[in-house]
């Protein structure tokens, strides 16, 4: 079996993986982080979002081999040193109901406001469209990271 | 779904018809086919591993050819399934001298079921002319090493 | 309470909610999170067709596939539990059962076949792979019209596809008016299947000890209580020794509001092994094996005099229930016909409600259940009416209203509306739409070949669900207070929130009464051994049902305070008042006692007033006397795309009536997810089958859940017409968004064609739809 090795949240972690083992597995089952879900077998949910290398990917379609030495930042890690304005602009702004999507949009909310700080909504919208949520219609998502955007500028 | 498609090959329609017919040839030149065994006239049983997208998976099928006017034209019907799900499909082969060599037309009409009827028919239509061209190529490919080994001896 | 200053209200308060810092720091705890050591996996082999003759299943190459613990087949688990339980059960209803697996004939794709149970979930699909299962395939009926009119049978010992035939109203008096009406609309109009997805799909984890007996069942559930029972009798294990718990659910819509066959299967597999079973549904299989929500046909005739007053409408709805029941399949399609009448005063009124087996997967509750289906129904017939009068959709509405001054109602369905005022909504809408702007402006840009619509819909659902007398296992709900020793309070709750925000709203409640923090008060729910009694959470029932047992609880806990205050106090009980946290003598308000004092009393029990049992703890089971019913109006802006067919959602208001509010940041929140999936059912989404019963929208790529870039902002506004039904006065808001929303945009965007001839386009309202509508008016094909 392959070895790997990833930074997750600033911690190195050496594995031995299956080829196949997806990295969100690899996360949830191995590492324990299961702030990173899964909703969807065909990569269009992003409830698995995770920031990989300064992007944003959906770790339901990578395998944990292919993220060989690269840092990974997870919801979990976000959350560290107090809440992160995106986290802080999700509770203030009611921007999650059951609270599933919650970690992959937090995750795609924040690269997108690292791409470009101050987002109009129209650009939140169209950032935030590899995300699904079933539970808030996305109105108070767009004002949560437009919050979030006006905290970090 | 309907698949329809030709190609034209630099061979006599004879030789053409002989190799549609030939489970050697066929088990050489059908994509990931494992087994290919006769199971009655011009019948056979299939083992396939196809490897493309979301119809990944083994397989196991039948193939019946009936209605046969040689050199001209056959009919084929073919049934299979594994674990992304089931088949079925009936089509006709035609073969036509042209200057060229021989134009082969294939129309037929498959029906799919369990998961891969639900991925999505844009896809299955994609990778099942996939299948058929590079079949088609294989074809084409050992008629041309059958054709240079008989000139050889 | 002169010493003291008063504590912060908290009822009505847009106050943050305490579930978010679990939720948004990746610290929630869902089924698929918990990972007990030894935990197993199960999957399911699933039926490839949508009718078959299972021949022969071969599992040996799976029983020897590495990891592989068990394989269940359905001879198996025929033997070892009991079918798949069916709630709703209508008189005369046809009712055939099956079990966990099917092993005889399957009846829709998906049905699960045979499970496999391995060490791990890699290990347990390849394994899935390797069983065979030799299928003999059966004509298929997909047409739920057709399956009336003699297709294949589904189930063939019953003889017929019919399931259930439920009148309502008065058919004479009904067929009648609409005989004498001067103006009668006939419309054929299709509510279509659709497919719940919440964003976590149905997990559950089955851990049975073996020392003590236990079943102890984590599910992804709306309804824990009701799952114990059901699941103890299914997998036959005692009741008083099954556990369910629903951690953190991820979104449930209706269709967690079940008990499925994987439920049953994990029970008995882990029985069997003695280890913790997990199954987690994939999203592909989510689509076939959740049940699914609407898919009713209506054949609607609406009669009125020229002057626009109703004057009588008849309805025969087809319900396409799919291959068997589910939980409460056969109910739901009798909410619409409860709810037929609408906010109108309509004279003669008949219902016949047709349910019809077909070889697809069961439907059962989805968001709104029942109620969007009849709004859609009759608020579409008032457009289509309208457009044949030449009447103003607005006035048309407002004509035949039922008044403000006329409730409680008696409609013609046997319900009694508790109170509404429907021309305060429409007011506020109108003014927020600015209708006359609108419509010159409208006009103006028609001259310009552009095609602006405005739709309306003015909605009233039935909610606080309910009566227990309307519902198969009971309406009421439970709830606990209990003032603990050192005055910190705990909630338990019979109601099993998975996204409602019950933990922030009931102890927004709790807390002012009893005038504590709100961080002094822990809502606990979801936990058949920790909450002794409960329905769930569906129905937009929770605050209503479950938030009255909650006040009734601070009832009985504010007299027992009293009784331990006034002996304390030696004062007669009668003489105090309980405000805030503290009791305090009517008369000499400078006299008072505190909640943990009072509460040192209760549990030190030293020196106990008569008659009084020590501890300060308190359950209520609320019946409710009625359902409630909301209400509001709904609009739609849109502009029509007349080359291509596309339609662009300008706006949308909605302004509704849930009466008092709780948390009204809550009450947005819910109002907006409503409304999503409202409008996606008008413009994105459909459940598409193919003729052999195939599910071809089978996954999130061809089944669109709209996305962030394809919703506008709502613009939203309330009125508060209190109920009298519970002492909250509140009437729940869990699913107006979703019964109000949808006839709003089909209605809006017939408005923006009409100049074009169309009269009315089906939905979903996808381009081509659009365009073949425009043709169709032309007077031609396209």
């Amino acid at each position: 079996m392959p070895e790997i090795s990833v930074t997750v949240n600033g911690v190195e972690h050496r594995e031995e993986v299956e080829p196949r083992l997806l990295l969100v597995h690899l996360l949830r089952e191995r590492l324990r982080l299961t702030g990173t879900h899964v909703g969807c077998d065909t990569s269009q949910c992003g409830a698995c979002t995770v920031v990989l290398d300064g992007k944003s990917v959906k770790s339901c379609t990578m395998l944990a081999v292919q993220a060989d030495g690269s840092e990974l930042l997870t919801i979990e890690g976000l959350g560290k040193d107090g809440l992160h304005p995106v986290q802080q602009g999700f509770w203030d702004q009611h921007g999650l109901q059951c609270g599933y999507c919650t970690p992959g949009m937090i995750m795609a909310a924040y690269q997108l406001l690292q791409d470009d700080a101050d987002p109009s909504e129209e650009a939140i919208r169209h950032g935030l469209r590899g995300n699904l949520c079933r539970c808030t219609g996305y109105q108070n998502i767009v004002r949560a990271v437009q919050q979030a955007a006006r905290a970090t500028s | 779904m309907q698949l329809i498609g030709s190609r034209t090959m630099p061979y006599a329609r004879e030789r053409v018809w002989a190799a549609l017919q030939d489970p050697a040839m066929l088990r050489k030149t059908l994509p990931g086919c494992e087994e290919l065994t006769p199971s009655g006239e011009d019948s056979f049983d299939a083992k396939v591993t196809i490897g493309v997208a979301a119809i990944k998976g083994r397989y196991k099928g039948k193939v019946r050819l009936f209605d046969l006017e040689p050199p001209r034209k056959l009919r084929m019907a073919v049934e299979g399934g594994g674990g992304p799900g089931r088949m079925r499909g009936e089509g006709t082969v035609e073969l036509e001298s042209v200057a060229e060599g021989t134009k082969l037309v294939y129309d037929g009409e498959a029906a799919t079921f369990g998961p891969i009827a639900r991925v999505g028919q844009r896809l299955l239509r994609s990778a099942a002319n996939k299948l058929l061209g590079e079949f088609l190529s294989r074809l084409e490919q050992e008629l041309g090493r059958e054709g240079e080994s008989e000139r050889a001896s | 309470m002169t010493t003291q200053e008063r504590p912060p209200k908290l009822i009505g308060e847009p106050i943050k909610r305490r579930e978010d810092p679990r939720l948004i720091t990746g610290q929630g705890s869902y089924v698929d999170d918990l990972q007990p050591l030894g935990t197993l996996h199960l999957v399911i082999v699933r039926s490839p067709y949508a009718h078959a003759r299972v021949t022969g299943i071969d599992v040996s190459a799976a029983r020897n596939a590495p990891g592989v613990v068990a394989v269940l087949t359905p001879e198996d688990v025929q033997q070892s539990t009991e079918p798949v339980p069916v709630a709703a059960q209508l008189e005369g209803m046809h009712m055939p059962l099956r079990h966990a697996l099917t092993g005889g004939e399957v009846k829709f794709v998906g049905e699960p076949v045979v499970a496999i149970v391995a060490e791990d979930r890699y290990l347990a699909a390849d394994a899935a792979e390797l069983v065979e299962v030799e299928y003999e395939e059966l004509p298929a009926v997909i047409d739920p019209e057709q399956a009336l009119e003699g297709g294949p049978l589904v189930h063939d010992e019953l003889g017929t596809n019919l399931c259930v035939v439920s009148p309502i109203g008065d058919a004479e008096a009904a067929a009648r008016a609409i005989e004498g009406a001067e103006v009668v609309i006939k419309q054929r109009l299709m509510n279509q299947r659709l497919i719940p997805n919440p964003i976590e799909p149905r997990a559950v984890l089955a851990h049975y000890e073996p020392g003590p007996g236990t079943l102890t069942v984590w599910s992804s559930t709306q309804i824990p209580h009701l799952l114990k029972t059901l699941l103890s009798a299914c997998a036959r294990v005692p009741e008083q020794l099954v556990r369910v718990v629903a951690p953190d659910v991820g979104g449930g819509f209706g269709c967690k509001l079940n008990v499925y066959p994987e439920e049953i299967l994990a029970a008995l597999a882990s029985r069997r092994l003695e280890r913790p079973v997990k199954f987690v549904e994939t999203r592909q299989e989510n689509y076939v094996a959740t049940i699914h929500g609407r898919d009713l046909i209506g054949h609607l005739e609406l009669g009125a005099k020229r002057d626009g007053t109703l004057v009588g409408y008849r309805i025969k709805v087809i319900a396409d229930i799919g291959a068997y029941q589910h939980l409460l399949t056969a109910a739901i399609p009798t909410l619409t016909a409860l709810m037929l009448q609408g906010v109108y005063k309509i004279p003669a009124l008949a219902g016949e409600i047709v349910e019809v087996f077909t070889n697809k997967t069961p439907t059962d509750a989805y968001r709104g259940a029942g109620r969007p289906e009849a709004t859609y129904y009759l608020e579409r017939g008032m457009d289509l009416l309208a457009a044949e009068l030449g009447m103003d959709p607005v006035e048309l509405r407002r004509k035949n209203f039922i008044g403000a001054g006329e409730f409680p109602f008696d409609t013609q369905t046997g319900l009694v509306y508790d109170s509404g005022d429907y021309d305060a909504a429409l007011d506020k809408a109108l003014a927020i739409v600015g209708y006359d702007d609108f419509r010159s402006e409208q006009a103006r840009l028609r001259e310009a070949g552009r095609y602006l619509g405005v739709g309306f819909s003015t909605y009233v659902e039935i909610c606080g669900v309910g009566p227990s007398s309307a519902l198969p296992a009971g309406g009421w709900e439970a709830g606990t207070v209990r003032v603990e020793r050192t005055g910190k309070v705990t909630v338990l709750t019979g109601v099993s929130p998975h996204g409602q925000g019950e933990e922030t709203s009931f102890a927004q409640i709790a807390a002012e009464r009893l005038g504590v923090g709100i961080e002094d008060v822990t809502v606990i729910h979801g936990d058949t051994a920790q909450v002794s009694a409960g329905i769930g959470t569906f129905g937009s029932r929770s605050l209503a049902v479950g938030g009255t047992a909650l006040v009734m609880s601070l009832d009985k806990i504010e007299a027992k305070a009293k009784r331990f205050a006034a002996h304390a106090m030696e004062v007669q009980a009668d003489d105090l008042e309980f405000e805030a946290g503290q009791v305090f003598v009517k008369d000499a308000p400078e006299k008072t006692i505190s909640l943990p004092e009072i509460a040192t009393l209760a549990y030190n029990a030293v020196d106990l007033p008569p008659d009084t049992e020590p501890g300060l703890e308190a359950t209520s089971y609320y019946e409710p006397g009625n359902f409630t019913f909301p209400f509001g109006t709904h609009v739609a802006v849109v502009e029509v795309d007349t080359d291509s067919g596309a339609i662009d959602l300008q706006r949308f208001i909605s302004v509704d009536d849930c009466g008092n509010i709780i948390n009204p940041l809550i009450v947005e929140g819910q109002i907006h997810g409503g409304l999503a999936q409202g409008i996606a059912q008008a413009l994105y989404e459909e459940a598409v089958y193919d003729a052999n019963g195939q599910l071809l929208s089978g996954s999130l790529m061809d089944y669109a859940v709209p996305r962030a870039d394809q919703l506008p902002s709502f613009e939203l506004a309330t009125t508060v017409t209190p109920t009298g039904v519970n002492p909250l006065g509140a009437k729940g808001v869990g699913e107006a968004g979703t019964i109000g929303s949808t006839p709003a945009i089909v209605n809006a965007v017939v408005d923006a064609l009409a100049p074009l001839g169309v009269q009315h386009i089906e939905m979903m309202l996808r381009p081509e739809r659009v365009l073949d509508a425009i043709q169709a008016a032309k007077g031609g094909a396209r």
